[in-house]
């Protein structure tokens, strides 16, 4: 069982404009374990996903206060450096963000030049197919890495993202409903891949279909209009939550 | 989310529900008809047992199928899951009770008798399994855990019972001038009883775990 926590938030707060959207959230993330995090649109799961690399700061309004605790520095100090937090922060958004420009081999690369300095050829090549190979899409693509990433389908630009997200090497992958706009077929091998991922990386993944939070998480979290309801271990959120609103929701009463 | 698919949803987990209480009347039907031929043998009761019977298993076929579907098509989870497992569950020992209640009724039957030998004793476990099925089934419609678990700890009276018959019999059989079908009869209805009370107990357990979602039974709670 992984004892070692590997990102943690301390009073967490998220406003758009002076607007709550995510209050006062203290949540631990256990070293290579899937969290799921679940609840209805609005309740600020995104943007919680999104503080965790300070994106949301870059929203125009968005503000946070408290911390968010990686490799023992708050994320939010005057020292720590936006750019170099997301080295060890990757993301994975909703729809597949491939640069469209790029081929293959170029848009996991381009994952790389978040780091500081772009590594030599030959070990470039070594990182890209690793990426690949973690991702579960070098079969398919391991011949062909000079074709453009638009040849790929929605699923396979999906994975193409996840390499780039996972070439850095991150400590933590961050997944934003990535499974939203594939096919089933394209969703299972994401949802397979994950339980790989979480062997090398700790996923924080925003959902909004239980049932899939229930396949690929340890521990599951509930939002619900800007709070944190209840989090634990995934298999006793979903048979028996200790709080009532959690069970309304996944069982379909309200939401 | 899908509202409809999941009103449709409840709806049918509310039948459900209903068609288990349904099942659970026809059970201690037959388990009163079994009470009557255990203290005067009636051969028409003893049909009516059976017939009953086949309208037990059919129920409990029709739930099995029913909880499936919903199961595949709904993937419940929390209480909706511990529901539906509780429904399936119960039918199950539900519909081994009626089978039990069968064999009472077809050793009276081999007998052509009610038996005369221990009948206080058959009749008095007869009663307090009875007061089981029922009060447990009472306890999972108004989701009491309390009484639930009230109802596991009276089995143990009604294996008290069961013991109390099996030595009487076993001193009979080591009499010199035992009655060997009289005893072998008595010894097969105690152990019906006997078994009709740990169904009841199954069940009382199965709804302790649907209202807390805690598991008592093999005393694993006391291991905790």
């Amino acid at each position: 069982m992984p004892d070692k926590i590997a990102l943690s938030t301390r009073s967490l707060t998220a406003s758009f404009s002076g607007k709550t959207a995510v209050r006062d959230i203290s949540l631990d993330f256990d070293d290579h374990t899937v969290t799921a995090i679940i609840g209805p649109s609005g309740c600020g799961k995104s943007t919680f996903l999104r503080c965790l690399n300070r994106m949301h700061e870059l929203t125009p309004g968005g503000t946070v206060t408290g911390s968010v605790m990686l490799d023992g520095e708050d994320i939010y100090s005057a020292s720590s450096e936006p750019v170099e937090l997301r080295k060890k922060v990757g993301m994975v958004f909703q729809k597949p963000t491939p640069f469209p420009t790029m081929s293959i081999y170029k848009n996991v690369a381009a994952g790389l030049l978040v780091a500081d300095k772009k590594p030599d050829p030959s070990r470039e090549t070594e990182i890209v197919e690793k990426a690949l190979r973690g991702a579960g899409l070098w079969d398919e693509v391991g011949d062909r890495l000079k074709s453009s990433a638009m040849s790929l389908s929605g699923g396979q630009q999906q994975r193409l993202c996840i390499a780039r997200a996972i070439a850095p090497e991150p400590k933590v992958l961050l997944l934003d409903e990535p499974t939203s706009a594939l096919d089933p077929i394209s969703t299972q091998r994401i949802e397979e891949l994950v339980h790989v991922l979480k062997k090398d990386f700790t996923v924080i993944a925003v959902t909004h279909n239980m049932q899939q939070a229930s396949r690929i998480s340890d521990t599951t979290a509930f939002f619900y209009m800007g709070d944190l309801i209840e989090a634990g271990p995934t298999d006793l959120l979903f048979t028996n939550p200790s709080n009532s609103r959690t069970e309304d929701y996944i069982t379909g009463r309200f939401g | 989310m899908t509202e409809p698919t999941i009103r449709h949803f409840h709806d049918e987990l509310a039948d459900l529900r209903d068609s288990l209480i349904a099942m659970s009347g026809l059970v201690e039907d037959a388990l009163s008809d079994a009470d009557k031929v255990l203290r005067e043998y009636d051969k028409e009761t003893c049909k009516k047992i059976r017939r009953g019977d086949r309208k037990i298993d059919e129920r409990e076929v029709d739930i099995e199928e029913r909880v499936t579907n919903l199961m595949a098509l709904h993937q419940p989870v929390a209480s909706d899951l511990r529901l539906l497992l509780a429904i399936l569950k119960i039918s199950n020992d539900l519909e081994r009770v009626g089978d039990h209640a069968v064999n009472i009724s077809r050793g009276i039957k081999r007998l052509g008798m009610a038996p005369t030998y221990e009948k206080e004793g058959l009749l008095e476990m007869s009663a307090r399994a009875r007061e089981m099925v029922r009060g447990t089934l009472d306890a999972f419609v108004s989701r009491d855990s309390r009484k639930s678990r009230e109802i596991c700890a009276s089995d143990d009276v009604v294996d008290k019972l069961h013991k109390k018959i099996y030595r009487s019999v076993l001193s009979d059989l080591r009499s010199g001038a035992p009655d060997l079908e009289a005893d072998m009869e008595v010894l097969l209805i105690s152990r019906n009883l006997e078994r009709v009370a740990d169904l009841a107990t199954n069940i009382a357990e199965d709804t302790v775990y649907l209202v807390e979602g805690t598991t008592i039974k093999h005393n694993l709670e006391d291991d905790d």
